[in-house]
Parts: C-alpha cells; sequence; structure tokens
C-alpha cells in the first residue's frame, strides 16, 4: 500500500476520521498502532509479525539496560541488541549478497561451487527500523533518552505507518513524548499537513515518474544512445531520485501532521549545496544524522587526526552505500562519498590557508563554480547509484564525457525541459523565502485554488503506469 | 508598518486554513464535476483520440455538403488504412445528390464497439442511408469485448443504455463510477492530448501526430510507402500471435454474435441499409483458417445475410501479398488500388442499385 494509491485513500480516511472522533489519548494510541501494523501487514503478514517480535524484544532490552547498574551487563544487552537488529538486517538484505560475491570470487579463483541463492523476502522498510531501534538502544545506553515503559507506545515509535517503510529515521527522543501528548484539532496543522502532502504527490507523480521514462531505456541499453541523451537521462534521474525520496517524506510529513505528529524534515534542497559535507547536511538529513552520530563518531569522529578522520569518513560512507542495497554498485556508491569527503577536507583546508583564492570561490561566481561542481560530482554518483552493474556504469559515464555525439532522439522532449526549468524555478523561489511569503500573505480563496491545482495538475501528469518509490527497495 | 504589526498581520491562522481547506476541496470538486460534464456532453470526443477526430471530420463534411446522403464504412484499423472514399468514384449526378462517403472505422473496434459508435451517431441525428461494415472474423471470437472498453475507458455515461446488456458480471456502474469519479486522472492522456500535447510522455506522443493525419474522409494513410523483409516479417509475426490461435480455435462469441444482431436490428429498425465485408488479407494470413473456421463462418455470414437481408462481399482475396504491411494491413499504394477496386465492384453497383430503386419508387409515384 503506497500513499499515493486508491487502496491507501481507502485505508486513511476512516482512521483519519475515527482517530479525531475519539476523545481518549490512549484510544487513539490503539487506534493508529492496529492502523500501522494493518498497514505492514497488507504486504506481509508474516514480516509484520517479525518486526513487532522484534520490537518487543528491543523494548525489553531497553528496560533491562536502564534497569541495570552493571556496566557488562548494560554493555551485553547493548551487544545483543545491535548485534540482532544488524543480524535481521545481515540476514533478509545481504545474505543472497554475499552468498553471490562468494560464488562470484569461488569461480574467479578457479573453484566450482553449488553455493545457491536462498529464497528470502525481504521486509519492507527493515533498513529503516532497525536502525530506529539501535539508535532507541543507544540513547537508552547512553542515558539520552529514559526507557520507555509502555510497550503499545514503543511499538507504535517503530510500527508508526508513515515513516515505518522509508523513513525519515525517526529519533526516539523526539516522537516518544508526541505519542502520550494529547493533540487537540488544529486547522493550521490540518493546512500544513495537506500542504505537505500534496507537494509530495506533485514531486512524486508530476515529475519523478515523468522523469523515470527519460531514465530507464538509457540506463537499461546506455550503447544505444548518444552523448546528449546521456546527460538528459542522468539529470533526470537525478531530479527523479530527490523528487521521489523527498516527494515521499513530504507525503509522510503530511499524514504524520493530520494526525498531530510532527516528523523532522528530511531533505533541504541538497543540490543547492556548494559542496559535499553540505549536501550531506543536506540530503536524507535522518540517515546522515544518524551515520554521523551513531557510526562516524563512536569510530572517533574528526578527533584523531587527519588519517584517523579520512579512514572514518571511508568506513562511514561505505557502509552507508552498502545499507542503500545489496550491490557492490552501492558500495562504490558510497566509496565515491567517502573519497569526496575526503577530498573536500583537503581543499577546504587548502583554500582556507589562501585568503585570496577563498574569498574568490565566495563571490557569487566562486559560488556559482562550487555548486555546479557539487552537482556534477553528485550526478557522476546517480549513475553508479542507478546503473544494476559496473559495466553500464562504465559505458553512462565514459558516454557523458567522451562525445559520441549530440544528435536529440524522442528523449529530448520539451516535457523534460519543461520540468527542469519548473525544479529550478521553485527552487528559486524557495530559496527567496516566496513560498513562505506567499502562504501567510494570500487570501483563503487564492490557497484553495492553488491546493485544488496542484492536485489536479498531479494527477493529470501522472504517467500512465505508476513506479514504486525508489527508496522502498532500500 | 513596525515589524511586530507586520508579522502579527501576516500571520497564519486557523480560520484562514480552515476556509483555504475548504475552497481547496470545494474547488477540486467542481473541478471535476466540469471536467466529468464536459467530456460526456460538450467535447466527447476528447475522451477518445482517434473518434474525437473522426467525428470532428464527419460533422464538418456533413456541415459542408448538406443534404446529401451518407454512406459510412465502419471496421477496424483495416478498413481505416485500407478504404479510401475518396477513390471510390461515383456515378455521373442524376439529378440526384451523390451520397457523401466517409470511412468511420475505428482501431480495434469490435463487434459492440460497433454498436456503440452506431448508437452515438443516431443520437446525435447523424443518420446514414446505408452503412458497410467491416467483419473482422478473429473479433468474432472474442468474448469480453465490454471488459476491454471499460480497461480503456471508452465508455461514457450515455452509453450505458447500449452498454447494460454486455456488462461483463465482474464488473458494475458502481465500479464505473468509481473508476471515473476524478477524469483528471481517468483521462490524463486525452486532456493533455488535446490541451498540452508538449507535456505528454514520449512514449505516447506518437499517438498523437499518427491520428492528426487522417484525411478529409476519415482515411488513414499508413506513413510507410513500402516494408523490407525483415519488417514485414516482424508484423506477421506479430499478427500471428494476435489471431492464428483464435482462427485455429474459432467459435462465434455470444456477446459479439450479440452485439452484431443488435447492430443490424438496429439498422433494420431505423432504415438503415446494411453490407457486410471482408477486408483483404495476405495468404499467410489466410493460411491460418483451419477448413472448421471457414465453414463456421461461412455458415455464420450466410445465416445473417438470409436473416437480415443483406449482401456479404468476401474481399479477402482483392490484394496482392506484396500489398501488405504485415499481413493484413495494406500499403498505401495496395489501399488505393483495393479502393478502386472495391469502389468498381461494389459501391458504384451499390448506387446503381440505389439509382434504380429511387426511379422505380418515382415511377409507382406518378
Amino acid at each position: 500500500m503506497v500513499f499515493c494509491s486508491e487502496q491507501f485513500l481507502v485505508f486513511f480516511v476512516p482512521i483519519f476520521l475515527l482517530y479525531w472522533a475519539l476523545p481518549w489519548q490512549r484510544a487513539r494510541t490503539a487506534l493508529l498502532l492496529a492502523a500501522s501494523f494493518y498497514f505492514y501487514a497488507s504486504w506481509k503478514l508474516e514480516l509484520a509479525l517479525l518486526i513487532c517480535a522484534s520490537t518487543t524484544i528491543d523494548f525489553f532490552l531497553a528496560r533491562g539496560i536502564e534497569a541495570s547498574s552493571d556496566p557488562r551487563r548494560r554493555r551485553l544487552l547493548l551487544t545483543i541488541n545491535i548485534v540482532g537488529n544488524l543480524g535481521l538486517l545481515c540476514y533478509f538484505k545481504y545474505a543472497n549478497f554475499f552468498l553471490d560475491s562468494l560464488r562470484q570470487a569461488l569461480q574467479a579463483a578457479g573453484m566450482h561451487t553449488a553455493l545457491r541463492p536462498l529464497e528470502i523476502l525481504l521486509p519492507v522498510g527493515i533498513s529503516f527500523y532497525t536502525f530506529e531501534a539501535i539508535n532507541y538502544m543507544v540513547d537508552v545506553y547512553r542515558g539520552k533518552v529514559k526507557a520507555e515503559r509502555n510497550l503499545a507506545h514503543f511499538m507504535l515509535f517503530i510500527l508508526f505507518f508513515p515513516h515505518l517503510v522509508a523513513g525519515p529515521i525517526v529519533r526516539a527522543r523526539d516522537f516518544l513524548p508526541q505519542i502520550g501528548r494529547r493533540k487537540r484539532w488544529s486547522w493550521l496543522r490540518m493546512e500544513i499537513g495537506v500542504r505537505f502532502f500534496l507537494m509530495g504527490l506533485f514531486k512524486k507523480f508530476a515529475i519523478a515518474d515523468r522523469m523515470a521514462q527519460f531514465v530507464d531505456p538509457v540506463f537499461a541499453d546506455p550503447v544505444a544512445f548518444k552523448t546528449g541523451a546521456i546527460w538528459v537521462a542522468v539529470l533526470a534521474y537525478a531530479l527523479q531520485i530527490y523528487c521521489d525520496f523527498s516527494g515521499y517524506t513530504d507525503m509522510a510529513l503530511g499524514i504524520a501532521h493530520l494526525l498531530g505528529f510532527h516528523l523532522a524534515r528530511n531533505f533541504d534542497m541538497p543540490y543547492l549545496s556548494t559542496n559535499i559535507a553540505e549536501f550531506w547536511r543536506r540530503w536524507h538529513i535522518s540517515l546522515s544524522s544518524w551515520l554521523r552520530d551513531y557510526l562516524f563518531i563512536p569510530l572517533g569522529g574528526s578527533r584523531g587526526g587527519t588519517w584517523l578522520t579520512c579512514r572514518n569518513l571511508m568506513i562511514t560512507m561505505t557502509l552507508g552505500g552498502l545499507w542503500h542495497g545489496a550491490s557492490w554498485t552501492f558500495v562504490a556508491w558510497g566509496v565515491l562519498h567517502g573519497l569526496l569527503l575526503v577530498v573536500h577536507r583537503g581543499v577546504r583546508a587548502f583554500c582556507e590557508a589562501r585568503p585570496v583564492l577563498h574569498a574568490a570561490l565566495s563571490t557569487m561566481p566562486g559560488t556559482l563554480l562550487r555548486g555546479g561542481l557539487t552537482f556534477l560530482c553528485v550526478c557522476v554518483g546517480w549513475v553508479f547509484f542507478r546503473a544494476t552493474t559496473f559495466g553500464g556504469a562504465a559505458e553512462i559515464l565514459r558516454r557523458m564525457f567522451v562525445s559520441e555525439g549530440w544528435r536529440s532522439s524522442a528523449l529530448h522532449s520539451m516535457g523534460m525541459w519543461y520540468t527542469l526549468v519548473f525544479v529550478a524555478l521553485c527552487h528559486a523561489a524557495a530559496v527567496t523565502g516566496l513560498w513562505k511569503r506567499l502562504s501567510v500573505r494570500l487570501p483563503a480563496p487564492v490557497l484553495g485554488w492553488a491546493y485544488s491545482l496542484t492536485l489536479t495538475f498531479a494527477l493529470l501528469l501522472a504517467p500512465p503506469t505508476g513506479k514504486a518509490f525508489i527508496y522502498f527497495q532500500f | 508598518m513596525s515589524e511586530g504589526r507586520r508579522r502579527r498581520r501576516f500571520r497564519p491562522h486557523a480560520g484562514t486554513a480552515r476556509v483555504a481547506l475548504a475552497w481547496g476541496l470545494g474547488l477540486f470538486a467542481c473541478l471535476q464535476l466540469i471536467l466529468g460534464v464536459s467530456l460526456e456532453w460538450w467535447t466527447p470526443g476528447v475522451r477518445e483520440l482517434q473518434h474525437g477526430i473522426k467525428h470532428d471530420l464527419l460533422r464538418q463534411r456533413l456541415r459542408e455538403t448538406p443534404g446529401r446522403p451518407l454512406v459510412l464504412f465502419m471496421g477496424t484499423s483495416r478498413t481505416l488504412n485500407g478504404l479510401d472514399p475518396a477513390k471510390l468514384s461515383s456515378l455521373p449526378a442524376d439529378g440526384a445528390p451523390a451520397p457523401l462517403a466517409f470511412n468511420f472505422a475505428h482501431a480495434g473496434a469490435g463487434p459492440l464497439r460497433q454498436l456503440l459508435l452506431l448508437r452515438r451517431l443516431l443520437d446525435e441525428g447523424i443518420h446514414p442511408t446505408h452503412i458497410f461494415l467491416e467483419v473482422l472474423p478473429a473479433l468474432l471470437s472474442v468474448e469480453n469485448e465490454a471488459e476491454g472498453l471499460l480497461d480503456e475507458k471508452l465508455v461514457g455515461w450515455r452509453d450505458w443504455p447500449a452498454m447494460a446488456r454486455y456488462w461483463p458480471e465482474a464488473r458494475s456502474r458502481a465500479e464505473w463510477c468509481r473508476a471515473n469519479l476524478v477524469p483528471c486522472a481517468a483521462q490524463r492522456y486525452q486532456l493533455l492530448g488535446r490541451l498540452l500535447p508538449h507535456l505528454l510522455s514520449w512514449q505516447w506522443q506518437p499517438d498523437w501526430p499518427t491520428w492528426s493525419v487522417v484525411n478529409g474522409w476519415g482515411f488513414l494513410r499508413d506513413r510507410r510507402e513500402s516494408v523490407d523483409e525483415a519488417q514485414y516479417r516482424k508484423g506477421l509475426e506479430s499478427a500471428r500471435h494476435r489471431y492464428a490461435g483464435t482462427l485455429r480455435d474459432f467459435h462465434i462469441s455470444t456477446s459479439a454474435d450479440r452485439a452484431l444482431r443488435e447492430f443490424l436490428d438496429l439498422c433494420r429498425a431505423r432504415g438503415i441499409g446494411v453490407t457486410l465485408y471482408l477486408m483483404p488479407e495476405a495468404r499467410p494470413f489466410r493460411d491460418w483458417y483451419t477448413a472448421a473456421t471457414e465453414k463456421k463462418l461461412r455458415d455464420y455470414l450466410d445465416r445473417l445475410r438470409k436473416e437480415h437481408h443483406l449482401a456479404v462481399i468476401d474481399a479477402r482475396r482483392w490484394a496482392p501479398d506484396a500489398g501488405f504491411l504485415d499481413g493484413h494491413h495494406l500499403l498505401p499504394a495496395a489501399a488505393a488500388d483495393f479502393s478502386c477496386r472495391f469502389g468498381r465492384e461494389v459501391y458504384q453497383p451499390f448506387l446503381a442499385q440505389q439509382r434504380c430503386s429511387r426511379n422505380s419508387v418515382a415511377r409507382r409515384g406518378t
């Protein structure tokens, strides 16, 4: 069940109405929990039971950590939790990947092997909820969060359906207090929720799914396309993945607002970044902050000198790439971003030591240059992210930078360029604060018109066959 | 204005939010209602692109030639690409206006769709005097044409009376309403194609220019003048995949038979003459008919001929194999030749017979 489907509408509307009709907060919590379980079980009941079982174990482990004063026992319980959650993740997501890699390595070494892939069904959202469980446990261990005493509340923290399947990765300290808080109906909040939802729907239907039509044929057979079409496909993919993922997140935030919850934003116009470190402060913020707080900093962060900092960056980003998918291309993407972050640190130090250069790069042309270079590096990374094989990625990159001709093809449709210009204008409006000013100054009927036209155009521009959200596969 | 006062003035408040949401919902609902009504009543041609184009052309021809009897050629893409009314010629006028011949064929149209198209024309007051109706044997075997029409959203509110007897059990009017509740989603391809074609997804775009080159008599000339051996084989293979099995296991489906008979009964009730014909097929295509299939088809058409007193023209052998795109669609040159032959052997004798009938009626009158 995806947010932009009729099935979800039929599911959500009665839940929403009943939720606000119930005067008791406990009843509302129970309703949300039941709805969230049903939402997940609509994919597969067994996997819903699995997530409930794992959540229950985490609940008791956290209670055990808080109740114990013995450091060794606390560490043991934490280790059990982390190993358990990562073990689940590794089994469901990476078992076949490792088996396949081992088989290929053995075959390359001349050994015959009868290793067969396991029949494993990947639980939707496992990458997200295991990370949430880990962050909760670590925060309890560190004393930053008190262990939740109400199993239903903790279950809701993990299973809350707006963020369950594809994030954002929610922090326990931000979400748990909201569950017990009594929520009052607020028209303002409803409007914010609707606005987020419509924005997300428009990004998904009118932009992301349409861009897929320029991307899929090229990545399926790059040899058949010239340099111009390759560049169009890469730019289209940059738009697709951003609008797909941020669109999903906006819908999740909107639904959460409609239920009286606040989820942290996950994107902050990442393509306006002027360096790669800034990109990771703006892209998938919940994941990058999780990696920073629970991997990079525990490894030592940037406290151990240049070499250790670089090592920690590489480990963090490589594992971050692997988190995205069980494929070496995702690992390569992570390694590339790790290298970019390492290079960025070096370049930043170099520039800061040279005031004239630093000043030049801080001017408008300098900023545009840095922004363009950052965007180019990110697009190169997206080639690995999207390609299914290294050969395909290499072919795409070769055709990007070694001209094979710029003859236009059917891909060069005006619709695609209109979309690019439209997205650029929206970014410009956001940067100048135009949306914010308009939303408070425009009269209500005009705002209403804007909402209805947004919904109309989102539905009108949706391509014939819908595509699954990209981050569902993670 | 002070900063604080400006902030207070432009601070969002609950009243604005409530009103904005109400306006948004109301306007969206109104927009869908207007779109739905428009697609049903004012611009029904938007719902179905090829029908809209042909319908507009037909109305234009009728406005230009008022008072002329109308002869329609209805059928599938075979007729659409293969029969050019401009090449049929006509007898020298004997004082009576020469009929307006128009190709009203629609790609993929089986018996039920033809019935719907006829009903729509009659409801609009367009009353042909004679219809040449193509019979595509494979489509007589299709059981679930109604399902296909519903899936492709080719059925409007006003088509329900005609569809009532063919409504598949698995579907219901409630489901039709649900599927068409939001026309901006259900009919988005059609709406974009007419209003903002540049925003159509690039895979859809070739369809729009294809239909826009239909000539003034409804004939769609294929853009290819010839095909090489490889292209022909590919087309034939596609046709084989689609038709060979059906022709091998040929049977007359209940719904197709019912729709065709209802079409013929409606024509008889309205005084519209009908002639059935089969379009040319290449030898490889004809080889997919078994002896049993041929017998069933012949017996069925004979029954219709006797029951409804109509002529059946079997023109399956009227074009050389080299004149086909894919074994059953004619290339432009072959279509021109076929149209001329059809005119000579079918249409002109038909006109002569019409003239004789008018003259004998006139003599009886005096």
